[in-house]
């Protein structure tokens, strides 16, 4: 049984556990998922003219336009100074606000936040002690599919009715 | 659309809780009646798209709760206009900035304007309640609260109220600097209201006067 007792020879190159290869890919997606969070517009940074986009934005300095995000946030920041019509699914202002805001889903006034104009949307919260000159109305949207009030049924379906040939 | 109009008309004539409205469970300290208030709230919210002006400092809560009932809210943080000094013989006569609220003629259904009044001297009332009537639409409504029993004049920062319901609300005191405040007889403030017909004072426990008053005109 001498084959028993016989060492094995150590192994020069012993294997490594198996690793997976390192894929960047998700790591990066993180980073740049961070990073669209944490767009914004600098301090000192002043546009003129109209600003669009699909992403959420905080603005920290100066606009004088119109503010278009659509189904996006948009904060004002408190050093943001916005001079603008603006229209966004969310819109917290912390900041100075001049100009009328729309929003599809919230509008909220921080208590450091000053807002002169008007708000459009169905849920608005303006908090104590936030300085706010103009009007609010919450006025849902009219879905497509609802019912258009003091209009029957049949007056809203009569256009279709009659380009396929039934009725009238 | 009959059905929306009967839940409107419900809605107003049953006091709703704003909590109940935006679903927060939080402690408020019990309020004051207000019976004035949830009569001219509930005939103005029968509109379809009544406007009511509130002036004085900014209550969220109060501005949210109304226009969460249909209404459209305006928002203004009027300043009371400063008293006339007296004129000191040989002085030229200073002319005071007027009394102007910058809306248009006959715009609100409702006119929110708290404790405003007791804010404005009394030799400048007159000016005060014309602007009110301007800017009141003819049907509108008009609701003042005053003080009826306090030394006049004094220093006091103004205050606001938050609403829990239609007749129910909060006094609060605002974090302002103290300004003077009147208190002006009840003869005065009625004769300043010329244009309004005043439906009620009723007197409150914490010795306010709740001032109702409405603009009957063509139509109305």
């Amino acid at each position: 049984m001498t084959w028993l007792k016989q060492k094995p020879d150590p192994d020069p190159h012993p294997a490594e556990p198996f690793r997976a290869p390192e894929v960047p890919g998700p790591v990066q997606t993180r980073e740049r998922t961070m990073v669209e969070k944490l767009v914004n517009i600098g301090q000192s940074i002043q546009i003129k003219g109209e600003l669009t986009g699909n992403e959420d934005l905080t603005i920290e300095g100066k606009v004088d336009g119109k503010i278009i995000l659509k189904d996006h946030n948009l904060t004002i920041g408190a050093n943001g100074r916005i001079t603008a019509e603006i229209h966004a699914k969310t819109v917290v202002v912390v900041g100075e606000v001049v100009g009328n805001i729309t929003a599809d889903d919230k509008v909220e006034v921080a208590p450091t936040g000053s807002m002169k104009g008007d708000i459009s949307s169905p849920r608005v919260v303006l908090a104590d002690g936030a300085r706010f000159k103009g009007s609010i109305d919450m006025e849902r949207k009219q879905m497509p599919g609802m019912a258009v009030p003091g209009k029957s049924v049949a007056e809203m379906t009569r256009p279709v009715m009659a380009k396929a040939g039934v009725g009238d | 659309m009959p059905l929306l109009f009967g839940r409107r008309t419900q809605e107003a004539v049953e006091p709703e809780t704003a909590s109940e409205r935006t679903g927060t469970q939080k402690q408020v300290p019990a309020g004051t009646a207000c019976v004035g208030l949830a009569r001219a709230l509930g005939r103005v919210l029968r509109e379809p798209k009544p406007e009511i002006l509130n002036l004085g400092p900014l209550c969220g809560e109060s501005v949210v709760y109304l226009a969460g009932r249909g209404a459209r809210v305006t928002v203004e943080d009027f300043e009371p206009p400063s008293p006339i000094p007296p004129r000191q013989p040989g002085e030229i006569p200073v002319v005071p900035a007027p009394v102007v609220l910058d809306h248009s003629d006959g715009k609100f259904h409702l006119i929110l304007a708290w404790e405003l009044l007791d804010f404005v001297p009394p030799e400048r009332l007159l000016e005060f309640g014309r602007e009110l009537r301007r800017v009141t639409r003819d049907g509108g409504w008009l609701l003042l609260l005053s003080q009826a029993a306090m030394p006049s004049p004094r220093e006091e920062p103004l205050s606001r109220y938050r609403l829990l319901a239609d007749d129910l609300l909060v006094r609060e005191t605002c974090e302002q600097l103290p300004r003077r405040r009147w208190v002006h007889p009840t003869r005065e403030i009625e004769r300043a209201l010329a244009g309004f017909s005043i439906q009620g004072i009723h007197l409150q426990r914490n010795q306010m006067r709740e001032i109702v008053a409405f603009k009957a005109g063509v139509g109305a």
